[in-house]
């Protein structure tokens, strides 16, 4: 085989691989999100929560602006394809904290001004309509999925109540067809700046996560030394950093097989106090220590044997990134950013209202 | 030529910081290893073989050190490395103290020149991606980039795994199998080039297969590179065919030495220290078959040995019928499993295992054996197809919670199932988490405990049992919970000749006593000495499903599967193919010795 036959095998046998492990779960080999460097996504965290905190803060919040920052955030996500592992896992989990932040600024804002607004958490009444279609639909589809009765009722109800919110504000009874009064109406009057408020916060928190979540879903623990050194840290300081992700790596390894270890010995098999469950998940770090003395007797050994101690004159191979012309194109986002709205204090919601 | 290491009077001891002096855990070791030989090292678990290891590389005492103030009495003798001292106490005055004080001397670093590889491939993988991993150790030798690209591609190509250098930096080390893994520990090193190479039980994650090819690679290199090798292994096929020398240890001390005829031929020492010997060492050894005055090692030597001989195979009991009961406790149909990578692990397996029988589970790396096995014990959850236990289906709510009740699982490393300080709370915690009662806890973890032979341990701690012991308290707990059928993930990996016989002998036992069983193992010899039926698995698939004679039989379906019979199969088909082909099919060490060992007797007579 002639040399361009084997480099151009090399190449398609590099295409065979599709996705590359990160810090959580994989993403796309060769998008542009995976080509960025590391300290430009470092950099844009920063930056983002910088601009985001500056945006909420401002009376009136800038919400446009923030809609803009997530949907930097979410196209990024996007284009490195890891929204499948963000909607499995952390989508989910983040939401009920947005909804948190969201209630909290709601009830201790609701003096701001601004015209007054009630928002109900029980109408007054039991609406028939189309939450009651809904909450049919939702049970029979989840039912069909999961086979389980309650799993089915607690996702059809939580649907439920999210239309008979808009149904108690519709007034041409289009949503609604008949009502049973049921109860007194329980509520909150609070002010549309407030709503704003407590809107914009929520926002706010969800650039600052989803950033992160960008970071962890299309970041390699790999790049994070050639990074360091990068920023003039000495390759061996470098490399016990990289070394500790190794070792949460193993942990994590250990922990897997230790823990199905102990269902294999019946933990679980009874439904058991949260108590005991505690307690069976301590019972974990009996093996797990263990485990973990030996594992770092045995890598000091390696180290050793490699000639980490003994090295003096090392050469780096292929240990750091170039910046390319992505990063470049988000430095100049990021920074453009960062002065209209923060150092010219140009809000981003008046910027449109005037072009519309 | 003068010796590449030479070990004076070498004595060494851990220190401790409690209690007792520990025992010396190297004691008066006198040995040479010359320049480019293939140095073999062998000894039962606890010899010393590992702790050896590390005195050879200067490890001890240089970062393992002795206790302050004990240096003279913690090590004793010297080291000798490249003709230089590496490892010696000397008395020094210190004019600070006025005093004599002993000073440990010599090298303090022995890399690049000497390499180190450990048991444990998954300790020695310190960066995150196979490139970084490969390149490495050149990278702390300060070697220019082209250099090291050439060496770690080369280096990959020589251990078999080539296929993966085009993406070498987009592979993170959890998606690679132990086998892989330990490939790449063996290139890390050989990239390094270094001029002694130690390898402790470099191939103990390997199939058969596997580990005849990276020894018979590692040696090419060290001929090409005029490399000396000093290998820790177990495996005597691997050790006469490859080794020039042999060292072999038992608790510290030197108990034979010489070259590997002269320390494999004496098979009482073997038997003694709880080594390996050949397969065909101990049926020359208990049939009394002579090749040159000493047992024979291979297949050809013990051919030329028995001419003359005619075995009498009458005298051998091949009955092969399967003794089970009527009940099917596990019925796998037509079960498909994917990875989360999309990797089709297990293309429509089935098999039925009825009570009382003892199966083996057999294939190579990477055939799906433990992935299926793990679906039977309700690990894997995303299966397709059905796993019946005791014919309940496993997703039936009335079992899928309890799948631990009736099918006990004993994981291949025993240090990640100890949960308990006290061997009687080990056996008891699985007990408690079915809510047994006391006295029927109390009752069933002595029972389980006298059948492993561990009840006079019963207040020990399990973290300070043996290698061995750990093995068979992990049994015992599984045990106690009385499942329906018990699986056992490669049972005798990283034991010894005399534990691995022994955990064999006690699954033989608990079977006779109604045990339904089925052993996942790479190891033929004991899959032909212990069973009597095997699964066998190439690729994701059962390619053969019958009695174990039969598989061995049927060099086609070995050739398949890329699995290498144990020594007396090789013996029975040579046997058939020179003398007789209506031989019958010998597949064991026992079995061999039958047809033999009158035979011999008569004709001596």
């Amino acid at each position: 085989m002639s040399n361009t036959d084997k480099i151009k095998e090399d190449a398609e046998a590099r295409t065979s691989k599709k996705y590359v492990r990160t810090f959580i779960f994989s993403m796309r080999i060769g998008t542009a999100v995976e080509k960025l460097h590391v300290i430009t996504k470092a950099m844009m965290i920063i930056v983002l929560s910088v601009i985001a905190l500056y945006m909420f803060d401002e009376v009136p919040p800038d919400i446009y602006g923030l809609a803009l920052l997530i949907l930097i955030v979410f196209s990024l996500l996007l284009v490195a394809r890891v929204g499948k592992y963000l909607v499995t896992s952390y989508l989910a989990l983040a939401l009920p904290v947005l909804l948190g932040e969201f209630i909290w600024w709601l009830v201790f804002n609701r003096n701001l001004p601004g015209s007054p607004t009630y928002i109900y958490a029980w109408p007054g009444f039991l609406p028939i309509g189309l939450s009651t279609l809904m909450f049919i639909l939702t049970f029979g589809l989840v039912f069909i999925k999961t086979r389980k009765i309650t799993s089915s009722l607690v996702a059809a109800l939580i649907v439920w109540y999210i239309f008979i919110v808009p149904g108690d504000l519709d007034t041409s009874k289009i949503t609604t067809w008949f009502t049973f009064p049921i109860g007194r109406p329980i509520g909150l009057l609070t002010s549309s700046l407030a709503e704003m408020v407590a809107v914009s916060k929520a926002m706010g928190f969800a650039v600052l996560i989803y950033t992160s979540f960008l970071f962890l879903l299309t970041t390699r623990d790999t790049e994070i030394a050639g990074a360091l050194v990068q920023l003039k840290a000495s390759f061996k300081q470098a490399f016990f950093v990289a070394l500790m992700f190794r070792n949460l790596n193993l942990i994590l390894l250990d922990y897997e097989n230790i823990r199905i270890a102990q269902r294999a010995r019946g933990a679980g098999i009874i439904r058991k106090s949260i108590f005991s469950r505690i307690i069976d998940l301590a019972y974990i770090s009996v093996p797990l220590v263990a485990t973990m003395i030996r594992r770092a007797t045995e890598m000091g050994v390696a180290l050793y044997a490699r000639g980490f101690e003994a090295s003096t004159k090392m050469t780096q191979y292929k240990e750091t990134k170039n910046l390319t012309y992505m990063d470049i194109i988000i430095w100049i986002i990021m920074i453009g950013l960062l002065i209209y709205t923060v150092v010219l204090h140009q809000s981003i919601t008046a910027t449109v209202m005037r072009l519309i | 030529m003068a010796p590449i290491i030479e070990v004076k009077n070498f004595s060494w001891r851990y220190p401790a910081f409690v209690g007792n002096q520990n025992p010396y855990a190297l004691d008066g070791l006198n040995f040479q290893v010359e320049k480019e030989e293939f140095f073999g090292i062998i000894g039962p678990s606890g010899a010393g073989k590992t702790t050896l290891c590390y005195a050879l590389t200067g490890i001890i005492p240089h970062v393992f050190k002795p206790q302050m103030g004990k240096e003279a009495e913690d090590l004793k003798g010297e080291i000798y490395a490249f003709g230089q001292l590496l490892t010696k106490v000397e008395t020094v005055y210190n004019p600070t103290t006025g005093k004599n004080e002993a000073k440990i001397m010599g090298m303090k670093q022995t890399a690049p020149r000497m390499g180190l590889l450990l048991q444990d491939p998954e300790n020695q993988f310190l960066r995150m991606d196979l490139l970084h991993e490969v390149a490495f150790g050149m990278e702390l030798m300060g070697l220019p980039p082209d250099e090291i690209e050439k060496r770690a591609k080369e280096a990959l190509e020589i251990v078999g795994l080539s296929s993966l250098w085009p993406m070498a930096d987009l592979i993170h080390p959890s998606e690679l199998s132990g086998g892989q893994k330990q490939r790449i520990a063996i290139a890390s090193f050989i990239a390094m080039r270094p001029e002694v190479l130690i390898l402790d039980e470099p191939t103990s994650d390997l199939d058969p297969e596997g580990k005849l090819s990276i020894i018979k690679a590692i040696d090419n290199i060290r001929k090409e590179y005029k490399l000396t090798l000093i290998v820790v292994e177990h495996n005597p096929e691997i050790m006469l065919k490859y080794a020039d020398r042999v060292l072999a240890l038992d608790k510290g001390k030197m108990i034979a030495y010489g070259t590997t005829e002269e320390v494999y031929k004496d098979v009482k020492l073997f038997y003694e220290h709880g080594l390996y010997p050949s397969d065909i060492a101990r049926i020359g050894y208990e049939s009394n078959l002579k090749y040159n005055q000493r047992v024979p090692f291979d297949v050809d030597e013990a051919l030329k040995a028995m001419s003359g001989i005619t075995p009498n195979f009458s005298n051998v009991n091949l009955n092969d019928e399967i003794v089970k009961g009527e009940k099917e406790i596990i019925n796998v149909n037509n079960v498909n499993f994917w990875y989360e990578d999309g990797t089709h692990a297990l293309k429509g397996v089935s098999f039925t295992i009825h009570e009382g029988e003892f199966v083996g589970l057999i294939g190579q790396n990477g055939a799906g054996k433990t992935t299926i096995s793990r679906i039977i014990a309700g690990i894997y959850k995303n299966y397709k197809g059905t796993v019946k236990v005791l014919g309940i289906d496993i997703r039936d709510k009335k079992i899928a919670d309890k799948i631990p009740m009736y099918v006990g699982y004993v994981f291949q490393n025993p240090d990640h199932q100890i949960f308990m300080r006290r061997v009687y709370d080990e056996v008891a915690y699985g007990l408690k988490n079915i809510g047994l009662s006391s006295s029927e806890i109390e009752e069933r973890v002595r029972d389980a405990l006298t059948s492993v032979g561990l009840l006079e341990k019963i207040d020990e701690d399990p973290l300070f049992l043996g290698k061995g012991e750990k093995r068979r308290l992990a049994v015992a707990s599984i045990l106690a919970m009385k499942p329906s059928i018990l699986i056992v993930d490669e049972p005798t990996t990283g034991q010894d000749f005399r534990m691995s016989e022994d955990i064999m002998n006690l699954m033989g036992e608990l079977n006779k006593h109604g045990t339904t069983i089925l052993a996942i193992t790479h190891d033929m010899t004991l899959i032909a000495e212990h069973t009597k039926r095997v699964v066998v698995m190439y690729q994701g698939k059962v390619i053969f499903d019958g009695p174990t004679r039969q598989f061995f039989a049927d060099q086609d379906l070995l050739d398949k599967a890329a699995i290498i019979p144990p020594l007396a199969v090789r013996l029975s088909h040579a046997y058939r193919q020179h003398i007789d082909r209506n031989a019958p099919m010998l597949i064991n060490v026992r079995e061999w010795v039958q047809a033999l060992k009158p035979a011999i007797k008569i004709k001596a007579e």
